[in-house]
């Protein structure tokens, strides 16, 4: 597939997204906006690592990408600084004087992606496009898992210890044996765990345990 | 059997060394630039970078059919800026490759 053929097929499902851009050039970082902004992504830039702390806001999937070489904080110092404040944002390198030892301590710390300036016209999109996702993914997933455990916290200590029962396979009589309760309790027990954590099933119940 | 018997495990000599300082551990890598060279490279990376983006971003907007004049104009003239500053790099990276050489 053609560069071209895969932007038609990006703009016709576009994906929202935002970028942040450090660098401490201005006019990199006004091209860089005016590329972005095409895909269309949307752009925040920043002229130094302190001015992206100071004025950086979470604002849904996003990728940030960042100048190696810059005065006062570099790139690696911001990226530990990412790391520190446990803000969890792929970090994308640029560098225009690509050493591989830079290379292995960005990738080290978590980073993203490392390319070498001047990069070629599709790989800092596609690359950007590849963060920005598993940005998405990675938030999707923080989520769904925060529905969970909200779900399951609230069981009462009885309700846990029928369902905990029933995911493990446990038929009712045994169950009920098991916690020296009559049959007919732990069929209310299950019941009312089924209704507070809203699983339709006990598969659904099942993966509400092991996926959380 | 008046063989002595070689001493074993933690009873072996172990011929002493003379005690070294530990090495300290490795510094964090200052991405600074290394030599004039690197210097001249990183720099001129900044305009072709820029001369990409504008170039770039007018092709998907032509693609979109979404490139307004206004922005035409404003990536043609960056691009105009930027192939002018990389052109005074190189003439520098020529002045200092010829200081270099004589």
């Amino acid at each position: 597939m053609t560069r071209s053929q895969q932007t038609t097929d990006q703009q016709a499902t576009p994906m929202p997204g935002m970028v942040h851009l450090v660098d401490d050039d201005p006019t990199v970082l006004a091209a860089l906006r005016f590329l972005f902004e095409a895909v269309p992504w949307n752009v925040t830039t920043y002229l130094s690592g302190d001015d992206f702390i100071t004025r950086y806001a979470d604002d849904g999937p996003a990728c940030l990408v960042l100048d190696l070489v810059m005065p006062g904080m570099d790139g690696l110092a911001l990226q530990r600084t990412l790391v520190e404040r446990s803000w969890d944002l792929p970090v994308i390198f640029l560098s225009g004087q690509a050493k591989i030892h830079h290379a292995v301590e960005a990738l080290k710390t978590g980073a993203a992606d490392f390319i070498e300036k001047p990069f070629g016209d599709d790989v800092i999109l596609d690359r950007v496009q590849a963060a920005i996702l598993r940005d998405g993914t990675r938030r999707h997933n923080a989520a769904t898992r925060e529905m969970r455990q909200r779900r399951l916290a609230g069981l009462t200590r009885r309700e846990r210890d029928v369902a905990s029962r029933v995911v493990a396979g446990m038929p009712n009589k045994v169950i009920a044996m098991d916690l020296g309760i009559s049959p007919r309790t732990v069929e209310v027990y299950r019941a009312q765990g089924m209704r507070k954590t809203g699983a339709r099933s006990v598969a659904e119940l099942v993966r509400l345990f092991i996926e959380t | 059997m008046a063989q002595a018997m070689k001493p074993r495990g933690r009873e072996r000599e172990v011929p002493k060394r003379p005690v070294t300082p530990r090495r300290k551990p490795p510094a964090a890598v200052s991405p600074k630039p290394c030599n004039p060279f690197d210097e001249m490279a990183h720099q001129l990376a900044q305009p072709l970078s820029a001369i990409m983006g504008y170039a770039r971003g007018s092709q998907l907007r032509i693609q979109t059919n979404q490139l307004a004049p206004k922005d035409l104009d404003r990536a043609l003239e960056g691009i105009a800026r930027e192939a002018l500053r990389a052109g005074d790099l190189l003439r520098q990276l020529r002045e200092t490759m010829k200081e270099s050489r004589s």
